[in-house]
């Protein structure tokens, strides 16, 4: 049996007060494995991004509970959220991914600056930049690169601090039909081979055939999953 | 510093145009405190080199040495060892065709002001047509044994020597015999001088006179006053817009990277390593820019004209620039309080 790495119970989020209260998320209730690529569907306004940033601690649920490596994390502090996503949640997102003054290889040193230990070994490293493709570019700056390649620096990012999970918002946006084969079977990969939990949230059906899970949400309801 | 350092390397341009409003900020504050101590030597150093601590004149001068007449009696009542009678007169000395203004002051030999005084050439006036001259005064005019024109007098006085910080008011001083300062004033013997300076602090019983402590006396000197009151808001002005410039550049800068740092907290980064960059660019900027400041006020000591009062204290320097700094540094504050309010969550989804 797999192991749970990240899991939400009966988690609701609720913004405004009184007659403007709007609930983003109601009583959804999930658990994502070690191992697994687990996508979030759903048109826009139904909450998935709502449900990325309570997965990711950077907003509290309302009402449940979020637990990260069987620890529940729904009322920790800023600080102890910050400490929590730099060694445990790997975050893709959609973009502003890199800093443009820092050169591809800074990307990661900027890491060892405030997180120096259990990042990845110098051989994870260089075969995480190998399989991304992106070797020969670490004295380039993102403004050098192209979308997609700045997206595949920006998953090595991720993944630099052997995070037990990866949380991703729109990561293949930015990337045409080929290269997002290559990021989903990718993800696949590193869910597959490093025992690692991976979340994505994405409108992107074309990485359908890279997951074990589809969490479709409407209206902040987990509708149905396949 | 990890961010400070790539980001300023890579952004040459941006914060290279920074650095130079700081630059020339820091610049124009150094020079206008030399200037204003300039000023500020050239009317005090021949008081200073008296090193008198009180002065005592006619209440009705108020304060200006140049307009006090002491009768005989006011002056036998105040004289004894410590103190040393002071004729002080603004005049026009005359060589040739050429005139200047300038200071007499006469005294006497015997007394303390007269043997303090530090000549760099020459000696004391032994006789009543001689005198000895500030030593800022151009030797090519004023040389050594010329006989030059003073006030009213029409004796023709010899130069027999030159006097250190012998500036009054910014002018130069003419020290000469104090019975000569009657006849340069054109006033009746009645008078005796015009200050009786002591070296402890005096009182007097007499309604007509008035004591002065140095620093009062030196307050009172015609303009000097409103000069240095000017010259300090003027620098204060400056430090302040300093504060208001390095404040605004931070806080555009800090706006615009607003996404990418916001990227920064959600993946974990803490937020008093952010705060610490910020704080850490401002003390490179601010440092840097001052040192350049420093440095070409240093350069323009050497190239400015003679005639340009400026003098250099490196430790009222040093005050500035560390009050310069302090001032960068807490216009550090907003854009640290902007980068403390970022939520990560605005860059997740839409």
């Amino acid at each position: 049996m797999r192991e749970e790495k990240l899991a939400l119970e009966h988690v609701t989020k609720q913004f405004g007060q009184k007659t403007n209260l709007v609930t983003a998320l109601e009583d959804v209730s999930l658990a994502f494995k070690a191992g697994e690529v687990s996508l979030i569907i759903g048109p826009s306004g139904s909450g998935k991004s709502t449900l990325l940033t309570i997965l990711g601690g950077l907003q509290t649920p309302t009402y449940g509970s979020v637990r990260l490596n069987g620890h529940d994390i729904s009322d920790l502090s800023t600080k102890e959220a910050e400490k929590r996503r730099l060694e445990q949640i790997g975050f893709v997102l959609q973009a502003y991914n890199l800093v443009p003054y820092l050169t591809v290889a800074d990307q990661f040193k900027l890491v060892d600056q405030v997180k120096p230990n259990n990042n990845l070994s110098q051989d994870g490293f260089y075969k995480i930049i190998e399989t991304l493709g992106i070797q020969n570019l670490l004295n380039k700056y993102p403004g050098e690169l192209s979308g997609g390649q700045q997206q595949r620096v920006a998953i090595a990012r991720a993944f630099y601090t052997d995070p037990a999970i990866i949380l991703a918002d729109e990561p293949t946006a930015a990337l045409d039909t080929a290269r997002v084969k290559e990021v989903g079977q990718l993800f696949a990969n590193i869910a597959h081979d490093e025992e690692k939990a991976v979340v994505i949230v994405t409108h992107d059906d074309r990485l359908r055939e890279f997951s074990d899970n589809v969490y479709k949400i409407v209206d902040g309801k987990l509708s149905n999953t396949d | 510093m990890f961010l400070a350092i790539r980001e300023i390397k890579k952004e040459k341009l941006r914060y290279g145009l920074i650095l130079t409003v700081v630059v020339l900020i820091s610049y124009l504050i150094f020079i206008l405190s030399a200037l204003a101590l300039g000023l500020a030597t050239a009317n005090t150093a021949a008081v200073d080199s008296w090193q008198s601590k009180s002065f005592v004149m006619t209440k009705d001068a108020n304060g200006n040495a140049g307009q006090s007449l002491l009768t005989t009696k006011q002056v036998d009542q105040l004289s004894d060892d410590k103190t040393a009678k002071l004729g002080i007169t603004p005049v026009n000395m005359k060589i040739g065709g050429k005139r200047e203004s300038a200071q007499f002051v006469g005294m006497n030999n015997e007394e303390y002001i007269a043997k303090n005084l530090q000549l760099t050439k020459g000696n004391l006036p032994k006789a009543a047509n001689e005198v000895v001259l500030a030593d800022s005064v151009d030797k090519d005019i004023y040389g050594m044994g010329d006989k030059i024109s003073i006030g009213l007098s029409h004796t023709k006085y010899k130069i027999v020597g030159y006097a250190k910080n012998a500036t009054y008011n910014t002018a130069p001083v003419i020290y000469g015999e104090l019975a000569q300062w009657r006849i340069i004033k054109g006033v009746s013997d009645q008078f005796q001088g015009s200050v009786v300076a002591s070296k402890t602090s005096q009182s007097v019983d007499d309604k007509a006179l008035k004591t002065y402590s140095y620093q009062a006396f030196i307050n009172k000197l015609p303009g000097y006053t409103p000069q240095k009151a000017t010259f300090g808001l003027m620098i204060g002005f400056l430090i302040v817009i300093s504060l208001i410039v390095i404040t605004i550049f931070l806080y555009i800068l800090t706006v615009q990277k607003l996404p990418n740092l916001a990227v920064l907290r959600a993946q974990g980064i803490p937020n008093l390593f952010l705060a610490q960059n910020t704080l850490f660019e401002t003390f490179f900027i601010m440092a840097t820019g001052i040192v350049v400041g420093a440095l070409l006020s240093a350069l323009t000591e050497f190239g400015i004209p003679d005639s340009v009062p400026m003098a250099f204290d490196w430790g009222l320097m040093g005050l500035i620039a560390v009050g310069l700094m302090v001032t960068g540094l807490l216009g550090a504050i907003i854009p640290i309080r902007v980068i403390s309010k970022i939520d990560p969550v605005s860059v997740i989804g839409g």
